[in-house]
């Protein structure tokens, strides 16, 4: 059966209404398609009832906050932008583990939406939770910020609200179906982006210096290589920390590790770069079983190497529900002209870009 | 009703929406959970092994499809063989259909499909036939010689496997018989 749009927005439409009676619900947008289709439909629901907020967690891209409150404004929403970076860092410091750091992301993400939910009156959370959200995060691949209620936690009494979810059942394509039906074009084209943002993109302990380079990569990652991918962005690691031999050459060890999934299992392991010649479709594949023996989820591949510094990766994927990925042989020319361009970036010693698939890699890299 | 049997893996819902989007109706269930008025069952994948021992589950004799974990499940407890593989299969692979059998039915002989498995089936049952192999992996695809029981390591239901949605469309249409 096609999927249909408009009675899923019936009917949800419905099931919020009766659900939350005369009460108020807050909404936290990050600009990404699922908080806006799924803020959208409650707007229909509810209208001047929903309190819509931005969360400014300081991992956002360049002028985001701005520019998805000035969407909102133009589909009539009204967001509060409200600035939290700083109890983010600190919260955040010299934790080093993935898991760890999107749990305390987690955690602090809710103990804000929960005071602000007390201060503006509203008993219920709106959240734009999709399926794979959940699955990752009960299967233990990934811990996703906004999955509370599946894996056990009761948001009633932890953080004084009850949650709504409208699109938990759908799938990021079917997301952007109802999103066009509403007319969200701006956020149906949008680049997908993380709860976390940028955090996930620094991988290791949070650095700031890593993340004000990461910053300028993003944006012109996403201006170069929008039209080759679904998904574009750009992940700035400490540096290179070794080499190892593989069976196809020799290649550098970065200093982090990243998350994987292998055989329905979370994996993180080692991030290995190899030398230009690698860049071809088949390296992976020869590569799984070295990567299963040896903990290795990413393989990369080096475009420019200035010296000492940062190492920043590029990745691009092509999907269409985010369950699988595919990496866009982009020509060599184009990546090469990107490269260079963030090379120029003070701090950076290396630029590299990622041919791993999903599976074995995940799409971000924490 | 189509069942599907989720052994925990990430893509069992997928299979459901995929069912779904085929036109049949759908229930997602954990595997090991009872199973009644079902025309067909699908078992999923998941981060299991059955290469010490398999959990015992019974099942209504009616067509069967297992996936990734379910295609080494049903190996296994019809008497063959299940060991970690010596070439695993991540992402991307091309498979060779060797028997054009009912499932295969429309699809070329090489088409690429989607693995993520870290086990693989090293011995079928008695009465069981291959149909489908890679380079790594000697059974990608195998049926039962009389009974509709089939079994595919790679994964039908996610988008990048070319042809998945037909040769998932093949079995179900042996469920309507």
């Amino acid at each position: 059966m096609a999927f249909d749009p408009s009675a899923l927005v019936l009917s949800a439409v419905a099931e919020i209404r009766s659900l939350v009676g005369g009460e108020r619900i807050i909404s936290a947008v990050s600009g990404g398609v699922d908080s806006a289709t799924a803020t959208a439909i409650a707007w229909r629901a509810v209208g001047n009832s929903l309190h819509a907020v931005f969360l400014d967690t300081g991992f956002m891209r360049e002028g985001e906050p701005e520019e998805v409150v000035s969407e909102f404004r133009k589909i009539g929403i009204n967001v509060e932008i409200v600035r939290v970076s700083d109890r983010f860092y600190r919260s955040l410091s010299g934790i080093s583990d993935p898991e760890e750091k999107r749990k305390v992301f987690r955690r602090e993400f809710y103990s804000v939406l929960s005071s602000l939910a007390r201060e503006r009156g509203c008993k219920f959370l709106l959240q734009g939770t999709i399926a794979p959200d959940w699955i990752e995060t009960k299967g233990g691949i990934k811990t996703q910020h906004n999955v509370l209620e599946q894996i056990g936690i009761d948001p009633e009494r932890e953080f004084g609200f009850r949650v709504l979810e409208p699109l938990k059942d759908l799938y990021k394509d079917q997301v952007r179906v109802v999103a066009h039906y509403l007319g969200l074009d701006y956020f149906a084209r949008r680049q997908p982006f993380p709860g976390p943002g940028l955090l996930v993109r620094v991988p290791g302990a949070l650095d700031l210096d890593r993340l004000r380079v990461l910053r300028r990569a993003t944006s012109l990652v996403e201006r170069y290589l929008q039209a080759y991918s679904t998904q574009c962005l750009a992940s700035v690691f400490s540096g290179i920390k070794g080499s190892a031999k593989t069976p196809i050459g020799d290649g550098q060890i970065l200093s982090e590790g990243a998350t994987g999934v292998m055989g329905d299992s979370r994996a993180f392991g080692a991030v290995i770069s190899l030398p230009l010649e690698a860049y071809r479709r088949e390296t992976v594949q020869e590569l799984s079983p070295f990567m299963a023996d040896n903990g290795i989820t990413r393989v990369l591949v080096k475009l420019i190497e200035k010296g000492e510094g940062y190492a920043v990766v590029i990745r691009a994927v092509l999907t269409e529900d985010f369950m699988t990925a595919d990496v866009p042989m982009i020509e060599r020319d184009v990546l090469m002209d990107l490269a260079n361009k963030i090379a120029e970036i003070d701090g950076v010693g290396s630029v590299h870009y990622d041919i791993t698939p999903k599976p074995p890699a995940t799409i971000e890299f924490e | 009703m189509i069942v599907v049997l989720g052994p925990g893996g990430q893509y069992n819902h997928l299979i459901a929406r995929r069912v779904s989007e085929l036109g049949f109706s759908v229930k997602l269930l954990h595997l090991g959970s009872p199973v009644e008025d079902a025309d067909g069952i699908i078992i999923g994948g998941g981060p299991g092994s059955t290469v010490e021992s398999a959990p015992c589950i019974k099942l209504p004799d009616v067509p069967l499809l297992g996936i990734c974990y379910g295609h080494q499940l049903i190996a296994k407890l019809m008497g063959g063989v299940v060991e970690r593989a010596k070439r695993p299969e991540f992402g991307p692979f091309e498979i060779t259909v060797l028997e054009k059998d009912v499932i295969f039915q429309g699809i070329p002989e090489r088409f690429t499909a989607w693995l993520s498995h870290k086990d693989e089936v090293s011995v079928i049952p008695p009465g069981f036939l291959r149909l489908a192999s890679s380079e790594n992996c000697r059974y990608q695809a195998i049926r039962h010689e009389k009974r509709d029981i089939f079994g595919v390591q790679f994964h039908p239901e996610v988008s990048h496997t070319q042809h998945g949605m037909m040769i998932l469309k093949n079995f179900l249409e042996i469920t309507k018989r």
